[in-house]
């Protein structure tokens, strides 16, 4: 049956995304079995049946933003205007990273780079399909996308006293002036 | 391209080659080979992408939540075709609107609760055959409570939160004689009820307080009721062959 296999297919990662949003099991829970819902109901809406997972989690989202009632909404940052904030990698903070410690670094993230953070690292969306369900440019995912992954090294790094030194360090770890863009 | 611009590109580059033969992407990473320390920085990005990746795949999933979803939604059958025209809909929704109005409401007071619960299980019977939708669906009862409270139907104070094994999955508001009449639809295990809430003024002659009645089948299905307080419960089980003893014994939430 289509909507079994729909629902085995996409129902972990869209539990793990709406965990990442609303911090609740339960809360996720609810937002997953209410995606379900929305598509059982509108689903047949959608006429390109490839687009399904793209939708199951636009519609997620739209679900959590609309009980918290959203106020303002996240402003955009053009690629022109984001300026990379990319801290070095510390391999070592991750290696030993299981699920929990991935979801309590990623809760302390601001929302707006805990989304596409989530989305990315579930790895079954590209950058254009996380600015569709997310419903933002492109640029504005990548910026997102680098942003947040700054945000989560230095949260990572926090966690280990001894890598306090390489928390403050904002700069990139190459040097463009003294290198040639065309070798 | 400035550096800029090349790194937010590979920042968005996901680590296991999915991305590879994006254009926009691959345009980035065709100047990885003359730019060794960026080669170097985007490695370490993807390494770190990849334990991030590897550690999200190990979120646990709740192990009901697929058999969960799947109940829900057989309570969610198809749409029928003429409510995908809004036209057709619209013009069955005044027609329907005008029905209502010509049609005489008779009174519930009169009704005893054998009455209730045979017309419920008609009511539910109907709705098993043409399909009906979940208008909330929640595994807490606090979030079903207080959904019910915001459509003005009765609440089912008498459950307790907090059960492990029959757990609410949803609910919706069903019209009964023109009352609004509460449905929260449990599962335990593989089996399914429907408790159906009814304010006890509606209904003649029942105590505050009645006990759980023994269970006894209404056309087929398992019927339990009981009263509390303002409401009357009736449960129903979601087909003949349900245990709904189950459903009423002490680990549950419907005791």
């Amino acid at each position: 049956m289509e909507f079994d296999q729909l629902v085995q297919e996409h129902y972990q990662g869209l539990y793990r995304f709406a965990l990442s949003l609303a911090q609740r099991e339960a809360d996720a829970a609810d937002l997953t079995q209410q995606t379900f819902l929305r598509w059982a109901t509108r689903g047949f809406q959608l006429r390109d049946r490839s687009k399904a997972k793209t939708w199951l989690f636009t519609t997620l989202y739209r679900e959590f933003l609309s009980g918290h009632r959203r106020a303002v909404r996240f402003p955009h940052v053009e690629l022109s205007d984001a300026e990379p904030e990319l801290p070095p990698v510390q391999a070592r903070t991750t290696e030993e990273m299981d699920g929990q410690s991935a979801m309590d670094a990623l809760s302390q993230l601001d929302e707006t780079y805990r989304a596409p953070l989530m989305l990315f690292y579930l790895q079954q969306h590209s950058y254009q399909e996380i600015a569709t369900i997310l419903d933002v440019p492109i640029g504005t995912v990548m910026s997102r996308l680098s942003r947040g992954k700054a945000q989560l090294r230095q949260k990572l790094s926090s966690a280990q006293p001894d890598q306090e030194a390489l928390v403050s360090a904002k700069v990139i770890p190459f040097e463009p002036a003294r290198t040639s863009r065309h070798g | 391209m400035d550096d800029a611009e090349l790194q937010l590109r590979l920042s968005a580059c996901r680590p296991n080659g999915q991305d590879n033969d994006d254009p926009l992407l691959r345009e980035a990473m065709e100047t990885l080979p003359h730019r060794p320390d960026l080669m170097n920085w985007f490695a370490n990005e993807q390494s770190f992408d990849r334990c991030m990746c590897k550690a999200v795949a190990e979120v646990k999933v709740p192990e009901n939540l697929c058999a969960e979803i799947l109940a829900a939604s057989k309570m969610s059958a198809s749409v029928p075709r003429w409510q995908r025209l809004p036209w057709l809909a619209a013009a069955a929704a005044l027609a329907l609107l005008g029905l209502v109005y010509s049609i005489y409401e008779p009174k519930t007071q009169d009704t005893t609760l054998a009455q209730f619960e045979s017309e419920i299980v008609d009511i539910f019977d109907g709705m098993k055959n043409r399909g009906f939708g979940l208008e909330h669906v929640s595994g807490e009862l606090t979030n079903v409570s207080a959904w019910l409270g915001n459509q003005g139907a009765p609440k089912p104070y008498i459950i307790q939160p907090g059960t492990k094994s029959a757990r609410p999955f949803g609910c919706r508001v069903v019209t009964w004689r023109g009352q609004k009449v509460t449905m929260v639809c449990f599962g335990r295990g593989d089996q399914e009820a429907h408790l159906f809430v009814v304010l006890r003024e509606s209904l003649k002659d029942l105590p505050e307080n009645l006990p759980p009645q023994k269970v006894q089948h209404v056309d087929g299905y398992p019927v339990a009721a009981w009263s509390c307080r303002k409401c009357v419960y009736v449960l129903l089980g979601d087909s003949p062959e349900t245990k709904l003893e189950d459903f009423l014994k002490a680990d549950s939430n419907l005791e």
